[in-house]
Order: structure tokens, then C-alpha cells, then sequence
């Protein structure tokens, strides 16, 4: 009944509606995948051979819209034998995650320092897209665990406090407080991440501070001590707005 | 008939109910993802944090202002500051050095007569005058 030109025309359509989105699909997958394993490294490197975290907060007159707060982190090392226990990939959100585990005997950490990691197994967990719309709860997750190193090291290090104060009748009106922190972190642990149900990252991270004297082969005091915090991380900044308003005045 | 009517109209309302319910979430959702009460809560640490440090300094004073730099580091369980500056400023003192810098004794002229031709300065008597060109 049908004419053969017509039925071979609508097996061919339906051989191309087929194959096609494989063919469409291009590099995004491996793209997103690679992203989210050097992300996965990074953590790892940053959890072992440490990172360089310098942090300022500033708030004027009290007012949240004039609160600005910046986290720069730096590390470079070589680690041998990372592996990638498990890959997974979210075709739909265009999104990976990547757990890799390394086991050294010893490293030399970002502070020169010998550390012997007895063969120790560290295990850290790398998202990544190539999607930018979706790209909004992995920026929070990164900003919840920058906010961890940096918790982190308030509490061991410390930090320095600058302010301007005004005293009227002998009550104290905070004008201009800042906060800075400079300092190098290694051996820290993330214990648990995830986001909540607005859409903001928490990473629980901790640090155990008699394992670092005994990686180290050296007496810290307060050894025993075990900091934990928790890291926080939004999507959104909603005074973009107003700090943009404030600026053009 | 007009059962059927009134259904149909209970029907559309409950639609635009739900309907308004769902955009009102979707649009809160997306509004409460953002930084809004982590910067609020930081803003009150920091000023507690700040409060805690100036309070530390003895004799603050009634009205001013006071700049501090300190290193905090958390010790049992406390934070501790360690004060390496600081600045007071009194606004009373201010006002009180305003009010000596108005007084009449500084940069006032008075007014009278100065010879030149006179060896002597008739303000000042047995001291050397200062219009002596002869070196008297």
C-alpha cells in the first residue's frame, strides 16, 4: 500500500531520531565528569598537603547590607595514586560527582613539614557541571566549605579583630569591626555536606588535633582537642542589589 | 443547570487557589536560598565579637570613640584578646581643649603705642628692646 520511497523515508527518520541524541549528547558528559574528578583532587590535596586560606570580614555601622566577607584559598602539590571509587553522573541536572580516595605512607605538607599519614586512607567528594544554570548549589557547597577551612582555623589559629568604636553614655555602638585571617590548614576532615531544604550548603568538617601531633611526631598543646565546625554556603546574595545601589551613590 | 454552574465556579477558584499557593512557594523558595541570615547572623557576631574586646579596655570613656587592634584566639572554650593597640578618644577632653584654644591669651593684640625712635621699649622696662639698633 505504502510506496517504498515513503517506507524507506520513515525507517530512516526513525534510525535518525534514534541515534541522534547520542550523537547531540557531544563532550558535556566527559567534560562535567573531568570537572568534578579535579575537583575531587583538589579536595584531597587540600585535605592532606593542606591549603593557604586568607579571610577579611568587614561590616560597617552594624548594617548586614554593608557586610562584606571575602575567602581566598591557594595550594599546589603533586600526589601519586589518587583514585575514583565511584563516578556519578546526573544526565537530566548535568551533574557529576566524584569520590577519590588516596593511602600515603608520608607527605611533606604546604608548611615543609613531614607527616607520617601511616598508610591512612583519605576520601573526599568532587560535584561538578558544565551547565551554568545549575551550577548555583555546587557554588554554595564550595562556599560552605571554604567557610569550614576558615572555622577552622579562627579556632586553632585565631584571627585579628580591627575596629573603630563609638561610645555614647557609656554605651558601645560598633561603627567599623573587621576580621582578618591568614594562615595555612592541613589534615582536615569533612565529616558531612549537603544542602538544606532553601538550598544553602552545610559542610561539617573536623580536625583532630592529637592525630596531627602524632602524624607530626610532635607535642601540641592542647592535643585531645577535636574542633568541629560547621560551614555554611548560599546560592544567592541578596544585597547585591543594595551594595550595587550604595556604589552608585 | 445551575449546580452545575456554581461547581464549575468552586472549581475555577479552587484552581487559581492552587495556583496562586504554587507561585507563592516557588517564589519563596527561591528567595530563601540566598546568603540573607548567614550575613545577618555574622553582622551580630561581629559585633558581640567587638563589644566583648572594647569592654576589655579599662576607663572607657562617657562619649567617644575607641580604635582597637587585637588577635583573638579561642582558649578554653573562651575567646581571649590580646589588645597590642589602642586608641581612646574622650569627646569631653576634645571640647575641653576647644575651649583653652578660645582663651584670650593666645594670639590677642593689644593695643598701644610702639616708638621706634626710642632706644628703650616702653611696654617692658629694663629689659633689652628688640627695635634697638644699636645693640644696647
Amino acid at each position: 500500500m505504502i510506496p517504498k520511497i515513503i517506507r524507506s523515508l520513515i525507517v530512516i527518520s526513525v534510525c535518525v531520531g534514534v541515534m541522534a541524541p547520542s550523537g547531540w549528547s557531544g563532550n558535556k558528559r566527559i567534560m562535567t565528569i573531568r570537572a568534578a574528578k579535579v575537583m575531587a583532587e583538589r579536595a584531597i590535596v587540600e585535605s592532606i598537603y593542606g591549603l593557604k586560606l586568607r579571610a577579611t570580614e568587614e561590616v560597617k555601622d552594624m548594617i548586614p547590607a554593608s557586610f562584606e566577607g571575602s575567602t581566598e584559598t591557594k595550594t599546589q602539590a603533586k600526589i601519586k595514586g589518587i583514585k575514583y571509587e565511584d563516578i556519578v553522573y546526573d544526565q537530566e541536572k548535568d551533574i557529576a560527582k566524584v569520590t577519590a580516595s588516596v593511602t600515603l605512607d608520608t607527605i611533606t605538607n604546604i608548611d615543609g613539614k613531614k607527616m607520617n599519614l601511616k598508610n591512612k586512607v583519605y576520601r573526599r567528594v568532587g560535584f561538578a557541571t558544565s551547565t551554568p544554570e545549575m551550577a548555583g548549589p555546587i557554588r554554595a557547597l564550595r562556599a560552605a566549605e571554604l567557610d569550614a577551612y576558615k572555622q577552622l582555623i579562627k579556632q586553632i589559629v585565631g584571627f585579628t579583630l580591627e575596629s573603630q568604636t563609638k561610645v555614647e553614655n557609656y554605651i558601645l555602638k560598633s561603627d567599623l569591626v573587621k576580621t582578618k585571617v591568614l594562615a595555612t590548614l592541613y589534615l582536615a576532615e569533612v565529616k558531612d555536606y549537603g544542602w538544606d531544604k532553601y538550598g544553602d550548603a552545610y559542610v561539617k568538617m573536623v580536625l583532630n588535633v592529637s592525630d596531627i601531633s602524632e602524624i607530626l611526631g610532635e607535642g601540641i598543646i592542647d592535643a585531645g582537642q577535636i574542633v568541629e565546625v560547621e560551614g555554611q554556603g548560599a546560592q544567592e546574595d541578596d544585597f547585591k542589589a543594595s551594595r550595587k545601589s550604595a556604589k552608585k551613590k | 443547570m445551575m449546580s452545575g454552574r456554581i461547581m464549575k465556579g468552586y472549581a475555577s477558584i479552587i484552581r487559581l487557589l492552587l495556583f496562586a499557593g504554587c507561585f507563592l512557594f516557588s517564589l519563596f523558595t527561591v528567595s530563601w536560598a540566598g546568603n540573607k541570615i548567614m550575613v545577618e547572623q555574622r553582622t551580630k557576631e561581629l559585633d558581640e565579637l567587638n563589644k566583648q574586646a572594647v569592654q576589655q579596655i579599662p576607663d572607657l570613656p562617657k562619649d567617644g570613640t575607641v580604635e582597637l587592634k587585637a588577635k583573638a584566639e579561642h582558649r578554653e572554650g573562651k575567646i581571649q584578646f590580646d589588645i597590642y593597640h589602642q586608641k581612646v578618644y574622650d569627646e569631653e577632653e576634645k571640647i575641653a581643649e576647644l575651649d583653652n584654644a578660645n582663651s584670650p591669651d593666645d594670639g590677642t593684640v593689644k593695643e598701644g603705642i610702639v616708638d621706634i625712635n626710642n632706644k628703650k621699649d616702653t611696654s617692658k622696662e629694663g629689659e633689652k628692646s628688640e627695635n634697638d639698633p644699636e645693640d644696647n
